[in-house]
């Protein structure tokens, strides 16, 4: 599943009869972002709560899509970031746990090191134990790809806390993965 | 002298330039070991697959969540027909809806659609979700009224194409048009004078068509149709008492008001009580 391509021209057409609650042009929007929200979620929720809130997002930028202004990817993003927040089923599934045993046995079963699979699996599954500020920093930056100046639009942090969080997060990722041997 | 973070950064950005780490570690030898350490890891979390969820199962729960938050004057009347009431038609409509929107919006595709054609249920999620962006009463009575001639027009069809009377269509113009009626309450006494009288045309329009399908109908199908046809005549008279009572001028259709039977139990007739408020008028409306 790929983001389709369109240029930031055919984009800002959409947004523009989106906003005047063009059906079309809101269909053809939420299809282009819906991938982009799929991932942001997935890795920040996990896969079973990704599809529900991703539906979520998209209604929530069907209902209010009119009263959107300024740039419209991070009002996007933050538009997630609530949904996620607001998720109480979340929280509840997802207490911020330390990592035990069981956990630590998990990223080793199964583990491949030659496999770029089992690879991806350690990363990810290391990816769910650290913080969930970390986390969600971590899957805007280097999953979804955004700069550190789009970063502070969707968080409100500023250039040096943005920085900081970068650092401390992925220390953090290798708190969990080095314990294990993972090359990194 | 710069930050390890402020140092990391710059190192992640020129990774992302194209140089190669170990080019970019060249100028910080004294933590080269650390950045080398948290650069894989950055590279790693970039190389994670994108994931591959079930599509149709976010699409079946954006249309849960929009049948689950009707829009506010829903919650007001209850709907008497509920589009996409049993979940097999949820999950089927969601699964085509997916279709129509991963393939950038074929609903327009789906306008002249009938039910038993793929593309009939994107045809009712996109009015579902047309529904959703209404702002104001009067906009939901006019798509209302939109939907009600739709469902005519469908039920139309589908007798011309071989498939009979669809009575449950037919039931559903009846309830779009009921719907479109309760949204004028909240309107203006002009805004509501307009709409009335155009759901009155609607009515009265519907009864003609309705009536020259019976006149070439089978015997069966006329039976169908006489329910329909009678409810639709209830509404005219109750429509025409009721714009009377309140002072508006009842649309003028030659033979649409005259002939109309007598207003059956739900119906506001001669011999009973009239109605004083708007709602008191809504509530006796036929259904």
């Amino acid at each position: 599943m790929e983001t389709p391509d369109a240029s930031q021209e055919t984009i800002g057409k959409w947004l523009q009869g989106a906003r005047k609650k063009d059906p079309q042009a809101l269909s053809n929007l939420c299809a282009y972002y819906y991938p982009k929200i799929l991932r942001f979620i997935h890795y920040r929720v996990g896969s079973n709560l990704a599809e529900d809130l991703t539906g979520e997002v998209i209604v929530k930028i069907m209902r209010s899509i009119d009263g959107q202004r300024g740039r419209f990817e991070p009002w996007l993003y933050r538009l997630a970031r609530n949904v996620i927040i607001d998720n109480v089923r979340y929280r509840s599934v997802r207490p911020e746990t330390e990592l035990d045993e069981d956990m630590s046995n998990k990223l080793t079963n199964g583990k491949t090191p030659d496999s770029a699979v089992g690879q991806h699996m350690d990363v990810q599954t290391a990816l769910e134990q650290v913080s969930d500020e970390h986390r969600e920093f971590l899957t805007l930056k280097f999953i979804q790809g955004l700069t550190n100046h789009e970063i502070s639009e969707i968080t409100g942090q500023n250039m040096n806390a943005i920085r900081a969080m970068q650092f401390r997060a992925l220390r953090a990722m290798r708190d969990v993965l080095a314990p294990e041997g993972v090359e990194i | 002298m710069k930050s390890i973070e402020t140092i990391l950064d710059e190192c992640i950005d020129q990774v992302r330039a194209g140089k190669s780490v170990e080019d970019v570690l060249v100028k910080h030898p004294d933590s080269a070991d650390e950045l080398r350490s948290l650069l894989g890891i950055s590279q790693n979390l970039e190389a994670l697959p994108d994931p591959s969820p079930s599509v149709e199962s976010v699409m079946l729960s954006m249309s849960q969540k929009i049948i689950q938050e009707p829009v506010a004057s829903q919650k007001r009347r209850p709907a008497k027909i509920t589009i996409f009431a049993r979940p097999v038609l949820l999950r089927l409509a969601a699964s085509i809806a997916v279709i129509s929107l991963l393939s950038w919006g074929t609903a327009v595709a789906a306008s002249d659609s009938v039910p038993g054609n793929f593309m009939y249920p994107v045809k009712r999620f996109s009015e579902k979700v047309r529904l959703l962006f209404t702002v104001n009463d009067k906009d939901e009575a006019e798509l209302r009224i939109t939907f009600s001639e739709r469902r005519l027009s469908e039920a139309l069809k589908t007798y011309q194409q071989g498939g009979g009377i669809d009575d449950g269509l037919l039931r559903q113009m009846l309830d779009e048009a009921k719907q479109a009626l309760d949204q004028t309450l909240a309107l203006s006494p002009e805004e509501r004078g307009y709409l009335l009288s155009r759901v009155g045309y609607l009515t009265a329009h519907q009864n003609n068509v309705i009536e020259a399908v019976k006149r070439t109908a089978a015997p069966e199908e006329q039976d169908d149709l006489e329910p329909v046809s009678e409810m639709c005549g209830k509404r005219m008279k109750w429509m025409g008492q009721m714009m009377k009572a309140e002072r508006m001028i009842p649309p003028t259709c030659s033979g649409c008001w005259g002939a109309t039977p007598e207003a059956g139990q739900n119906g506001a007739n001669e011999n009973t009580e009239r109605p004083k408020t708007m709602e008191q008028w809504m509530d006796c409306c036929p259904m």
